[in-house]
Protein backbone atom coordinates (compact mmCIF):
# COMPACT_ATOMS: atom_id res chain seq x y z
CA UNK A 1 0.00 0.00 0.00
CA UNK A 2 2.72 2.31 1.12
CA UNK A 3 4.76 1.55 -2.45
CA UNK A 4 1.43 2.75 -4.54
CA UNK A 5 1.23 6.03 -2.15
CA UNK A 6 4.57 6.59 -3.05
CA UNK A 7 4.03 5.89 -6.37
CA UNK A 8 0.99 8.38 -6.80
CA UNK A 9 2.68 11.03 -5.01
CA UNK A 10 5.70 11.00 -6.85
CA UNK A 11 4.79 13.50 -9.35
CA UNK A 12 3.82 16.37 -7.04
CA UNK A 13 6.64 15.77 -5.02
CA UNK A 14 9.25 16.84 -8.73
CA UNK A 15 6.99 19.08 -9.53
CA UNK A 16 6.85 21.15 -5.89
CA UNK A 17 10.20 20.32 -4.56
CA UNK A 18 11.34 21.29 -8.55
CA UNK A 19 10.21 24.51 -8.30
CA UNK A 20 11.84 25.33 -5.38
CA UNK A 21 15.18 24.26 -6.35
CA UNK A 22 15.17 25.57 -9.51
CA UNK A 23 14.38 29.30 -7.63
CA UNK A 24 17.20 28.53 -5.35
CA UNK A 25 19.76 27.66 -8.12
CA UNK A 26 18.52 30.79 -10.08
CA UNK A 27 19.15 32.70 -6.97
CA UNK A 28 22.68 31.13 -6.12
CA UNK A 29 23.39 31.99 -9.88
CA UNK A 30 23.17 35.35 -9.49
CA UNK A 31 24.16 36.06 -6.16
CA UNK A 32 27.30 36.47 -6.92
CA UNK A 33 26.36 40.12 -8.78
CA UNK A 34 23.96 40.84 -5.83
CA UNK A 35 27.16 40.48 -3.81
CA UNK A 36 28.73 43.05 -5.35
CA UNK A 37 26.10 45.72 -4.87
CA UNK A 38 25.56 44.57 -1.21
CA UNK A 39 26.26 48.06 -0.01
CA UNK A 40 23.06 49.55 -2.49
CA UNK A 41 21.23 46.82 -1.23
CA UNK A 42 22.07 47.63 2.50
CA UNK A 43 20.68 51.23 1.65
CA UNK A 44 17.46 50.17 -0.12
CA UNK A 45 17.00 47.43 3.07
CA UNK A 46 17.70 50.11 5.56
CA UNK A 47 14.73 52.34 3.95
CA UNK A 48 11.90 49.70 4.65
CA UNK A 49 10.17 50.28 7.90
CA UNK A 50 11.86 48.29 11.18
CA UNK A 51 8.61 46.62 11.66
CA UNK A 52 8.58 44.73 7.78
CA UNK A 53 12.50 44.02 8.61
CA UNK A 54 11.32 42.24 11.34
CA UNK A 55 8.82 40.46 9.24
CA UNK A 56 11.54 38.34 7.03
CA UNK A 57 14.24 38.30 9.67
CA UNK A 58 15.98 40.83 7.48
CA UNK A 59 16.72 43.35 10.74
CA UNK A 60 19.19 40.31 12.44
CA UNK A 61 20.63 39.39 9.08
CA UNK A 62 22.77 40.68 6.33
CA UNK A 63 20.44 39.78 3.01
CA UNK A 64 23.50 40.67 0.78
CA UNK A 65 24.69 37.61 1.71
CA UNK A 66 23.32 34.30 0.38
CA UNK A 67 23.10 32.77 3.91
CA UNK A 68 21.13 35.90 4.29
CA UNK A 69 18.72 34.95 1.64
CA UNK A 70 18.67 31.41 2.84
CA UNK A 71 17.60 32.30 6.34
CA UNK A 72 14.84 35.66 5.20
CA UNK A 73 13.44 34.82 1.72
CA UNK A 74 14.08 31.23 1.26
CA UNK A 75 13.09 30.28 4.39
CA UNK A 76 9.96 31.69 3.74
CA UNK A 77 9.53 30.36 0.58
CA UNK A 78 10.45 27.08 1.82
CA UNK A 79 7.95 27.22 4.90
CA UNK A 80 5.31 28.58 2.67
CA UNK A 81 5.42 26.81 -0.45
CA UNK A 82 6.01 23.32 1.24
CA UNK A 83 3.20 24.31 3.24
CA UNK A 84 0.75 24.82 0.41
CA UNK A 85 2.45 21.49 -0.95
CA UNK A 86 1.84 19.03 1.83
CA UNK A 87 -1.26 20.95 2.71
CA UNK A 88 -2.66 19.76 -1.10
CA UNK A 89 -1.41 16.23 0.11
CA UNK A 90 -2.64 15.83 3.48
CA UNK A 91 -6.35 17.04 2.34
CA UNK A 92 -6.34 14.77 -0.72
CA UNK A 93 -4.54 11.87 0.04
CA UNK A 94 -7.43 10.49 1.62
CA UNK A 95 -10.46 12.63 0.15
CA UNK A 96 -9.19 11.67 -3.24
CA UNK A 97 -9.96 7.60 -3.06
CA UNK A 98 -13.54 8.58 -1.43
CA UNK A 99 -14.25 11.17 -4.40
CA UNK A 100 -13.40 8.55 -7.06
CA UNK A 101 -15.19 5.64 -5.35
CA UNK A 102 -11.37 3.27 -4.94
CA UNK A 103 -11.72 3.43 -0.76
CA UNK A 104 -14.34 1.09 -0.69
CA UNK A 105 -11.75 -0.97 -2.65
CA UNK A 106 -9.44 -0.97 0.45
CA UNK A 107 -12.03 -0.97 3.03
CA UNK A 108 -13.09 -4.32 2.30
CA UNK A 109 -9.59 -5.56 2.14
CA UNK A 110 -8.34 -7.42 5.28
CA UNK A 111 -6.43 -4.71 6.86
CA UNK A 112 -7.90 -1.96 9.24
CA UNK A 113 -8.90 1.68 8.78
CA UNK A 114 -5.20 2.61 10.94
CA UNK A 115 -3.19 0.63 8.42
CA UNK A 116 -4.61 2.66 5.78
CA UNK A 117 -3.87 5.54 7.78
CA UNK A 118 -0.87 4.67 8.51
CA UNK A 119 0.70 3.98 5.06
CA UNK A 120 -0.90 7.52 4.02
CA UNK A 121 1.00 9.44 6.96
CA UNK A 122 3.91 7.29 6.28
CA UNK A 123 3.95 8.20 2.60
CA UNK A 124 3.79 12.08 3.83
CA UNK A 125 6.32 11.43 6.42
CA UNK A 126 8.88 10.47 3.96
CA UNK A 127 7.85 12.92 1.21
CA UNK A 128 8.63 15.51 3.75
CA UNK A 129 11.52 14.20 5.36
CA UNK A 130 12.86 14.08 1.07
CA UNK A 131 11.45 17.39 0.64
CA UNK A 132 13.61 18.90 3.03
CA UNK A 133 16.50 17.04 2.16
CA UNK A 134 16.35 17.74 -1.30
CA UNK A 135 16.35 21.69 -0.77
CA UNK A 136 18.76 21.58 2.19
CA UNK A 137 20.92 20.03 -0.11
CA UNK A 138 20.44 22.43 -2.92
CA UNK A 139 21.31 25.32 -0.15
CA UNK A 140 24.38 23.43 1.11
CA UNK A 141 26.23 23.46 -2.83
CA UNK A 142 25.09 27.03 -3.00
CA UNK A 143 26.12 28.52 0.15
CA UNK A 144 29.18 25.97 -0.47
CA UNK A 145 30.40 27.86 -3.72
CA UNK A 146 28.96 30.99 -2.24
CA UNK A 147 32.06 31.58 0.38
CA UNK A 148 31.87 30.21 3.95
CA UNK A 149 29.18 29.70 5.75
CA UNK A 150 28.34 28.29 10.11
CA UNK A 151 27.42 24.49 9.15
CA UNK A 152 25.17 24.18 12.42
CA UNK A 153 23.18 27.40 11.05
CA UNK A 154 22.42 25.41 7.54
CA UNK A 155 21.59 22.41 9.22
CA UNK A 156 19.05 24.36 11.88
CA UNK A 157 17.66 26.28 8.82
CA UNK A 158 17.31 23.24 6.60
CA UNK A 159 15.63 21.06 9.39
CA UNK A 160 13.29 23.61 10.99
CA UNK A 161 10.36 23.53 8.34
CA UNK A 162 10.10 19.55 8.84
CA UNK A 163 8.07 20.49 11.90
CA UNK A 164 6.12 23.07 10.25
CA UNK A 165 5.08 20.74 6.94
CA UNK A 166 4.42 17.66 9.37
CA UNK A 167 2.14 20.23 11.36
CA UNK A 168 0.21 21.11 8.00
CA UNK A 169 -0.04 17.83 6.62
CA UNK A 170 -1.57 16.40 9.35
CA UNK A 171 -3.90 19.56 10.08
CA UNK A 172 -4.85 19.10 6.64
CA UNK A 173 -5.98 15.60 6.23
CA UNK A 174 -7.67 15.93 9.73
CA UNK A 175 -9.88 18.88 7.86
CA UNK A 176 -10.68 16.70 5.12
CA UNK A 177 -12.47 14.07 7.33
CA UNK A 178 -14.71 16.58 7.34
CA UNK A 179 -15.33 17.68 3.90
CA UNK A 180 -16.78 15.62 0.77
CA UNK A 181 -15.45 17.11 -2.21
CA UNK A 182 -10.85 17.30 -2.89
CA UNK A 183 -11.26 20.60 -4.17
CA UNK A 184 -13.04 22.54 -1.13
CA UNK A 185 -10.65 20.74 1.63
CA UNK A 186 -7.44 21.80 -0.65
CA UNK A 187 -9.03 25.52 -0.60
CA UNK A 188 -9.55 25.61 3.37
CA UNK A 189 -6.37 23.79 3.67
CA UNK A 190 -4.35 26.25 1.88
CA UNK A 191 -6.13 29.16 3.62
CA UNK A 192 -4.62 28.00 6.56
CA UNK A 193 -1.55 27.79 5.39
CA UNK A 194 -1.93 31.34 4.03
CA UNK A 195 -3.95 32.39 6.82
CA UNK A 196 -1.18 31.50 9.32
CA UNK A 197 1.31 33.58 7.40
CA UNK A 198 -0.54 36.54 7.12
CA UNK A 199 -1.72 36.12 11.42
CA UNK A 200 2.67 36.28 11.95
CA UNK A 201 2.97 39.31 9.82
CA UNK A 202 0.18 41.06 11.67
CA UNK A 203 1.42 40.18 15.01
CA UNK A 204 5.01 40.59 14.04
CA UNK A 205 4.24 44.48 12.81
CA UNK A 206 1.64 45.44 15.46
CA UNK A 207 2.35 45.70 18.74
CA UNK A 208 -1.60 45.27 19.84
CA UNK A 209 -1.52 42.03 18.14
CA UNK A 210 1.51 40.45 19.28
CA UNK A 211 -0.67 37.95 21.29
CA UNK A 212 -1.77 36.26 17.76
CA UNK A 213 1.51 35.11 17.05
CA UNK A 214 0.85 32.01 19.43
CA UNK A 215 -2.05 30.92 16.98
CA UNK A 216 0.87 30.53 14.07
CA UNK A 217 2.33 27.52 13.39
CA UNK A 218 5.37 29.86 11.61
CA UNK A 219 6.14 31.30 15.03
CA UNK A 220 7.34 28.35 16.25
CA UNK A 221 10.04 27.70 13.68
CA UNK A 222 10.94 31.33 13.66
CA UNK A 223 14.35 31.48 11.75
CA UNK A 224 15.30 34.21 14.25
CA UNK A 225 16.27 31.79 17.18
CA UNK A 226 18.51 30.48 14.11
CA UNK A 227 20.74 33.11 13.74
CA UNK A 228 20.61 35.10 16.47
CA UNK A 229 21.47 32.43 19.17
CA UNK A 230 22.52 29.42 16.61
CA UNK A 231 19.74 26.73 17.92
CA UNK A 232 16.23 26.33 17.49
CA UNK A 233 13.99 27.15 20.05
CA UNK A 234 13.25 23.70 21.29
CA UNK A 235 10.06 24.68 23.52
CA UNK A 236 8.69 25.59 20.54
CA UNK A 237 9.56 22.69 18.57
CA UNK A 238 8.50 20.89 21.36
CA UNK A 239 5.00 22.83 20.82
CA UNK A 240 4.46 22.34 18.06
CA UNK A 241 5.50 19.08 17.82
CA UNK A 242 2.77 18.21 20.67
CA UNK A 243 -0.03 20.06 18.63
CA UNK A 244 0.63 17.45 15.98
CA UNK A 245 0.38 14.28 18.13
CA UNK A 246 -2.58 15.69 19.58
CA UNK A 247 -3.95 16.82 15.78
CA UNK A 248 -2.76 12.92 14.77
CA UNK A 249 -4.83 11.81 17.38
CA UNK A 250 -7.77 13.07 16.77
CA UNK A 251 -7.21 11.92 12.83
CA UNK A 252 -7.12 8.59 14.34
CA UNK A 253 -10.03 8.84 16.27
CA UNK A 254 -12.14 10.61 13.31
CA UNK A 255 -10.84 8.29 10.50
CA UNK A 256 -12.47 5.79 12.57
CA UNK A 257 -15.39 6.90 13.25
CA UNK A 258 -15.56 8.43 9.56
CA UNK A 259 -18.38 6.50 7.27
CA UNK A 260 -18.44 6.40 3.43
CA UNK A 261 -19.87 9.65 1.52
CA UNK A 262 -23.53 8.88 0.66
CA UNK B 1 -22.94 -17.61 8.14
CA UNK B 2 -24.51 -14.35 7.86
CA UNK B 3 -26.80 -13.37 10.61
CA UNK B 4 -28.12 -9.66 10.90
CA UNK B 5 -30.22 -8.48 13.86
CA UNK B 6 -32.53 -5.27 13.68
CA UNK B 7 -30.01 -3.52 11.77
CA UNK B 8 -30.98 0.08 11.57
CA UNK B 9 -29.62 3.10 9.44
CA UNK B 10 -30.42 6.50 9.39
CA UNK B 11 -28.64 9.22 7.51
CA UNK B 12 -29.28 12.28 9.62
CA UNK B 13 -32.99 11.82 9.89
CA UNK B 14 -34.11 10.26 6.46
CA UNK B 15 -34.27 6.11 7.12
CA UNK B 16 -32.12 3.90 4.66
CA UNK B 17 -33.05 0.66 6.50
CA UNK B 18 -35.20 -0.58 9.64
CA UNK B 19 -34.95 -3.27 12.01
CA UNK B 20 -33.98 -5.84 9.37
CA UNK B 21 -33.07 -9.13 10.34
CA UNK B 22 -31.63 -12.01 8.46
CA UNK B 23 -30.48 -15.61 8.75
CA UNK B 24 -28.43 -16.95 5.82
CA UNK B 25 -27.16 -20.32 6.22
CA UNK B 26 -23.42 -21.54 5.31
CA UNK B 27 -23.80 -22.40 1.51
CA UNK B 28 -26.78 -20.67 0.50
CA UNK B 29 -27.44 -18.07 -2.33
CA UNK B 30 -29.37 -15.70 -0.45
CA UNK B 31 -31.45 -13.27 -3.30
CA UNK B 32 -32.54 -9.56 -1.91
CA UNK B 33 -34.69 -7.41 -3.83
CA UNK B 34 -36.50 -4.18 -4.24
CA UNK B 35 -36.79 -1.10 -6.35
CA UNK B 36 -34.23 1.50 -6.35
CA UNK B 37 -33.58 3.11 -2.68
CA UNK B 38 -35.44 0.63 -1.13
CA UNK B 39 -32.33 0.06 1.12
CA UNK B 40 -30.58 -2.73 -0.66
CA UNK B 41 -27.39 -0.54 -0.93
CA UNK B 42 -27.45 0.23 2.82
CA UNK B 43 -27.42 -2.99 4.17
CA UNK B 44 -24.42 -4.04 1.59
CA UNK B 45 -22.49 -1.12 3.18
CA UNK B 46 -23.22 -1.89 6.99
CA UNK B 47 -22.05 -5.83 6.07
CA UNK B 48 -19.13 -4.11 4.69
CA UNK B 49 -18.91 -1.69 7.55
CA UNK B 50 -18.55 1.00 4.89
CA UNK B 51 -20.72 3.31 6.53
CA UNK B 52 -21.88 2.79 10.77
CA UNK B 53 -24.60 1.30 11.85
CA UNK B 54 -27.02 3.38 13.96
CA UNK B 55 -27.74 0.40 16.12
CA UNK B 56 -28.14 -3.51 15.46
CA UNK B 57 -25.35 -6.25 14.65
CA UNK B 58 -24.11 -8.25 12.02
CA UNK B 59 -22.45 -11.36 12.56
CA UNK B 60 -20.08 -13.73 10.52
CA UNK B 61 -19.29 -17.42 12.00
CA UNK B 62 -20.79 -15.98 15.02
CA UNK B 63 -17.61 -13.43 15.17
CA UNK B 64 -19.17 -10.14 14.66
CA UNK B 65 -18.23 -8.19 12.03
CA UNK B 66 -16.56 -5.10 12.53
CA UNK B 67 -14.22 -2.77 10.88
CA UNK B 68 -11.24 -4.39 11.86
CA UNK B 69 -12.15 -7.53 12.04
CA UNK B 70 -9.03 -8.64 9.62
CA UNK B 71 -9.72 -12.49 9.53
CA UNK B 72 -13.34 -12.46 8.96
CA UNK B 73 -12.31 -9.60 6.13
CA UNK B 74 -10.36 -12.06 4.51
CA UNK B 75 -13.41 -14.60 4.01
CA UNK B 76 -15.57 -11.93 2.03
CA UNK B 77 -15.41 -11.02 -1.37
CA UNK B 78 -17.43 -8.18 -2.64
CA UNK B 79 -18.46 -7.05 -6.19
CA UNK B 80 -20.24 -3.63 -5.98
CA UNK B 81 -22.65 -2.21 -8.55
CA UNK B 82 -20.12 0.29 -9.75
CA UNK B 83 -16.44 -1.20 -9.94
CA UNK B 84 -14.63 1.90 -9.00
CA UNK B 85 -10.39 0.90 -9.52
CA UNK B 86 -7.26 2.89 -9.54
CA UNK B 87 -6.94 4.65 -13.57
CA UNK B 88 -3.36 4.96 -13.51
CA UNK B 89 -2.95 0.72 -13.36
CA UNK B 90 -2.90 -1.68 -15.62
CA UNK B 91 -5.11 -4.97 -15.45
CA UNK B 92 -2.51 -6.84 -13.79
CA UNK B 93 -1.27 -4.11 -11.68
CA UNK B 94 -4.51 -4.12 -10.22
CA UNK B 95 -4.83 -7.91 -9.90
CA UNK B 96 -1.86 -7.72 -8.32
CA UNK B 97 -2.53 -4.69 -6.00
CA UNK B 98 -5.79 -6.35 -4.85
CA UNK B 99 -3.36 -10.56 -4.22
CA UNK B 100 -0.92 -8.50 -1.83
CA UNK B 101 -3.88 -7.72 0.96
CA UNK B 102 -4.14 -11.95 1.36
CA UNK B 103 -1.62 -14.45 3.10
CA UNK B 104 -2.63 -17.02 0.60
CA UNK B 105 -1.31 -17.61 -2.78
CA UNK B 106 -4.19 -17.21 -5.49
CA UNK B 107 -2.40 -16.56 -8.14
CA UNK B 108 -3.52 -20.12 -10.02
CA UNK B 109 -7.60 -18.98 -8.92
CA UNK B 110 -6.39 -15.56 -10.43
CA UNK B 111 -5.55 -16.72 -14.05
CA UNK B 112 -8.32 -19.32 -13.85
CA UNK B 113 -10.42 -16.31 -13.67
CA UNK B 114 -8.92 -14.12 -16.10
CA UNK B 115 -8.86 -16.58 -18.19
CA UNK B 116 -12.41 -17.71 -17.89
CA UNK B 117 -13.82 -13.64 -18.12
CA UNK B 118 -11.29 -13.30 -21.36
CA UNK B 119 -9.37 -9.98 -19.47
CA UNK B 120 -7.00 -8.46 -21.39
CA UNK B 121 -4.00 -7.95 -18.38
CA UNK B 122 -2.26 -5.42 -20.09
CA UNK B 123 -4.98 -2.82 -20.85
CA UNK B 124 -4.78 0.12 -18.53
CA UNK B 125 -8.22 0.64 -16.29
CA UNK B 126 -9.01 3.57 -17.71
CA UNK B 127 -8.98 1.96 -21.44
CA UNK B 128 -11.74 -0.57 -19.62
CA UNK B 129 -15.15 -0.39 -20.96
CA UNK B 130 -17.87 -0.48 -18.80
CA UNK B 131 -18.05 -4.06 -19.16
CA UNK B 132 -14.94 -5.08 -18.99
CA UNK B 133 -14.32 -2.83 -15.44
CA UNK B 134 -17.23 -5.21 -14.49
CA UNK B 135 -15.61 -8.70 -15.14
CA UNK B 136 -12.55 -7.30 -13.63
CA UNK B 137 -14.62 -6.65 -10.93
CA UNK B 138 -15.82 -10.19 -10.72
CA UNK B 139 -12.38 -11.37 -10.59
CA UNK B 140 -11.24 -9.20 -7.80
CA UNK B 141 -14.22 -10.41 -6.23
CA UNK B 142 -13.77 -14.21 -6.39
CA UNK B 143 -9.70 -14.74 -6.67
CA UNK B 144 -8.99 -15.24 -2.97
CA UNK B 145 -11.99 -17.58 -2.81
CA UNK B 146 -13.77 -16.43 -0.45
CA UNK B 147 -16.20 -18.03 2.18
CA UNK B 148 -19.12 -15.23 1.60
CA UNK B 149 -19.78 -12.87 -1.15
CA UNK B 150 -21.62 -9.67 -1.19
CA UNK B 151 -22.90 -9.10 -4.98
CA UNK B 152 -24.21 -5.79 -5.54
CA UNK B 153 -26.27 -6.15 -9.09
CA UNK B 154 -23.81 -8.06 -10.34
CA UNK B 155 -24.83 -8.59 -13.97
CA UNK B 156 -25.47 -4.81 -14.76
CA UNK B 157 -23.38 -4.16 -17.59
CA UNK B 158 -22.12 -7.56 -18.68
CA UNK B 159 -23.08 -8.74 -22.33
CA UNK B 160 -25.49 -11.83 -22.57
CA UNK B 161 -22.47 -13.83 -22.98
CA UNK B 162 -20.48 -12.77 -20.19
CA UNK B 163 -23.92 -13.17 -17.87
CA UNK B 164 -23.76 -16.61 -18.57
CA UNK B 165 -20.03 -17.36 -17.70
CA UNK B 166 -21.12 -15.40 -14.39
CA UNK B 167 -23.55 -17.78 -13.65
CA UNK B 168 -21.42 -20.68 -14.44
CA UNK B 169 -18.88 -18.56 -12.02
CA UNK B 170 -21.87 -18.81 -9.29
CA UNK B 171 -22.83 -22.42 -10.19
CA UNK B 172 -18.96 -23.26 -9.09
CA UNK B 173 -18.96 -21.53 -6.59
CA UNK B 174 -22.14 -22.86 -5.08
CA UNK B 175 -20.84 -26.70 -5.42
CA UNK B 176 -18.25 -25.32 -3.34
CA UNK B 177 -20.19 -23.86 -0.74
CA UNK B 178 -19.43 -20.05 -0.33
CA UNK B 179 -22.40 -18.28 0.98
CA UNK B 180 -23.50 -15.40 -1.88
CA UNK B 181 -25.62 -12.58 -0.66
CA UNK B 182 -27.00 -11.57 -3.70
CA UNK B 183 -28.64 -8.05 -4.19
CA UNK B 184 -30.64 -7.45 -7.48
CA UNK B 185 -33.48 -6.30 -8.91
CA UNK B 186 -33.88 -8.38 -11.88
CA UNK B 187 -35.96 -11.52 -9.97
CA UNK B 188 -35.25 -13.84 -12.77
CA UNK B 189 -31.48 -13.43 -12.01
CA UNK B 190 -32.70 -14.41 -8.70
CA UNK B 191 -35.02 -17.37 -9.40
CA UNK B 192 -32.68 -18.89 -11.89
CA UNK B 193 -29.20 -19.21 -9.38
CA UNK B 194 -30.93 -18.11 -5.90
CA UNK B 195 -32.46 -20.95 -2.82
CA UNK B 196 -33.73 -17.95 -0.64
CA UNK B 197 -34.82 -14.30 -1.41
CA UNK B 198 -36.14 -11.40 1.01
CA UNK B 199 -38.11 -8.83 -0.43
CA UNK B 200 -37.58 -5.20 0.57
CA UNK B 201 -39.24 -2.11 0.71
CA UNK B 202 -38.74 1.55 1.77
CA UNK B 203 -36.22 0.10 3.87
CA UNK B 204 -37.90 -2.67 5.60
CA UNK B 205 -38.20 -6.20 4.86
CA UNK B 206 -41.26 -7.26 3.43
CA UNK B 207 -41.01 -11.23 2.84
CA UNK B 208 -38.30 -14.01 2.78
CA UNK B 209 -39.22 -16.69 0.79
CA UNK B 210 -37.76 -20.26 -0.35
CA UNK B 211 -37.74 -19.76 -3.92
CA UNK B 212 -38.82 -23.46 -4.34
CA UNK B 213 -41.40 -23.26 -2.56
CA UNK B 214 -42.21 -19.62 -4.68
CA UNK B 215 -42.23 -21.89 -7.87
CA UNK B 216 -44.54 -24.10 -6.00
CA UNK B 217 -47.27 -21.63 -5.73
CA UNK B 218 -49.86 -22.14 -8.41
CA UNK B 219 -49.85 -18.12 -10.05
CA UNK B 220 -51.06 -17.56 -12.74
CA UNK B 221 -51.27 -14.08 -15.06
CA UNK B 222 -55.32 -13.88 -16.36
CA UNK B 223 -55.99 -11.31 -19.23
CA UNK B 224 -59.71 -11.31 -19.35
CA UNK B 225 -61.30 -8.98 -22.14
CA UNK B 226 -64.90 -8.62 -21.58
CA UNK B 227 -67.49 -5.51 -20.67
CA UNK B 228 -69.46 -7.55 -18.11
CA UNK B 229 -65.99 -8.55 -15.87
CA UNK B 230 -67.49 -5.87 -13.50
CA UNK B 231 -70.19 -8.24 -12.69
CA UNK B 232 -68.18 -10.94 -11.56
CA UNK B 233 -67.96 -11.49 -7.73
CA UNK B 234 -64.03 -12.30 -7.94
CA UNK B 235 -62.19 -13.48 -4.58
CA UNK B 236 -60.50 -10.45 -4.10
CA UNK B 237 -58.19 -12.01 -1.28
CA UNK B 238 -56.74 -14.51 -3.95
CA UNK B 239 -56.04 -11.77 -6.42
CA UNK B 240 -53.47 -9.31 -7.13
CA UNK B 241 -54.99 -6.76 -9.93
CA UNK B 242 -52.66 -5.34 -12.15
CA UNK B 243 -54.24 -3.15 -14.85
CA UNK B 244 -57.75 -2.74 -15.41
CA UNK B 245 -60.76 -0.78 -18.17
CA UNK B 246 -63.81 -0.99 -19.07
CA UNK B 247 -63.10 -4.29 -21.36
CA UNK B 248 -60.19 -5.64 -19.73
CA UNK B 249 -58.83 -6.70 -16.40
CA UNK B 250 -55.33 -8.66 -15.63
CA UNK B 251 -55.10 -9.95 -12.48
CA UNK B 252 -52.83 -12.56 -10.97
CA UNK B 253 -54.72 -15.29 -9.45
CA UNK B 254 -53.06 -17.45 -6.60
CA UNK B 255 -55.02 -20.70 -6.48
CA UNK B 256 -55.86 -23.44 -8.71
CA UNK B 257 -57.20 -22.40 -12.04
CA UNK B 258 -60.31 -24.96 -12.29
CA UNK B 259 -61.90 -22.16 -9.14
CA UNK B 260 -61.67 -19.37 -11.66
CA UNK B 261 -63.12 -20.82 -14.20
CA UNK B 262 -66.48 -21.37 -12.34
CA UNK B 263 -66.56 -17.39 -11.46
CA UNK B 264 -65.72 -16.62 -15.00
CA UNK B 265 -68.47 -19.26 -16.59
CA UNK B 266 -71.38 -16.55 -15.70
CA UNK B 267 -70.64 -13.97 -18.13
CA UNK B 268 -69.77 -13.68 -21.92
CA UNK B 269 -65.97 -13.55 -22.44
CA UNK B 270 -64.56 -11.58 -25.71
CA UNK B 271 -61.19 -13.17 -24.82
CA UNK B 272 -59.09 -14.96 -22.01
CA UNK B 273 -55.51 -15.38 -21.86
CA UNK B 274 -53.81 -17.41 -19.20
CA UNK B 275 -50.11 -17.49 -18.58
CA UNK B 276 -47.41 -17.77 -15.96
CA UNK B 277 -46.74 -15.04 -14.55
CA UNK B 278 -42.45 -13.95 -14.43
CA UNK B 279 -41.79 -13.40 -10.75
CA UNK B 280 -41.52 -9.73 -11.17
CA UNK B 281 -44.98 -9.45 -11.78
CA UNK B 282 -45.60 -11.62 -8.63
CA UNK B 283 -43.52 -8.96 -6.54
CA UNK B 284 -45.38 -6.57 -8.68
CA UNK B 285 -47.63 -5.88 -5.14
CA UNK B 286 -44.92 -5.34 -2.45
CA UNK B 287 -43.40 -2.70 -5.02
CA UNK B 288 -46.75 -1.09 -5.32
CA UNK B 289 -46.37 2.73 -3.25
CA UNK B 290 -49.04 2.00 -0.41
Amino acid sequence: MLKRELKINRRGFFIWAGIIVVMFVVVFLVYPSIAKSEKDMMDLVAAFPKELLEVFNMDIINIGTAFGWIATEGYMMVMIMGGCYFAIMGSTIILKEEDEGTISFLYTKPISRNQILDSKLLCGLIYIILFNMVIGLTSFIGLSLSGPFEFKDWLLISIAPLFLHLFFFTLSLLLSIYYKKTRKSMMISIGVVIGTYIIQILSTMTDSLKFLKYFSPYEYINARDIVLNHQLNYSNILILSMMTVIILIGLYDAYNKKELNA
Amino acid sequence: MLKIEKLTKYYKDILGIEDLSLDIKKGEIFGFIGPNGAGKSTTIKCILNLINKTSGSIYMDGQELTKDNYQLKEMIGYLPSEVDLYDDFTVKEMLDYSASFYQKDISKRTKYLVKKLDLDLTKKIDELSFGNIKKLGIVLALMHEPKLLVLDEPTSGLDPLKQEVFFELMEEEKEKGTTIFFSSHNLNEVRRICDSVAIIKNGHLVETLKIAKLNKFDFNLISLYSKEYKKLKLPMKDIIIKKQSDEMIQFIYQKDINSLLDFLNTIKIDNLLIEKPSLEEIFFHYYKED
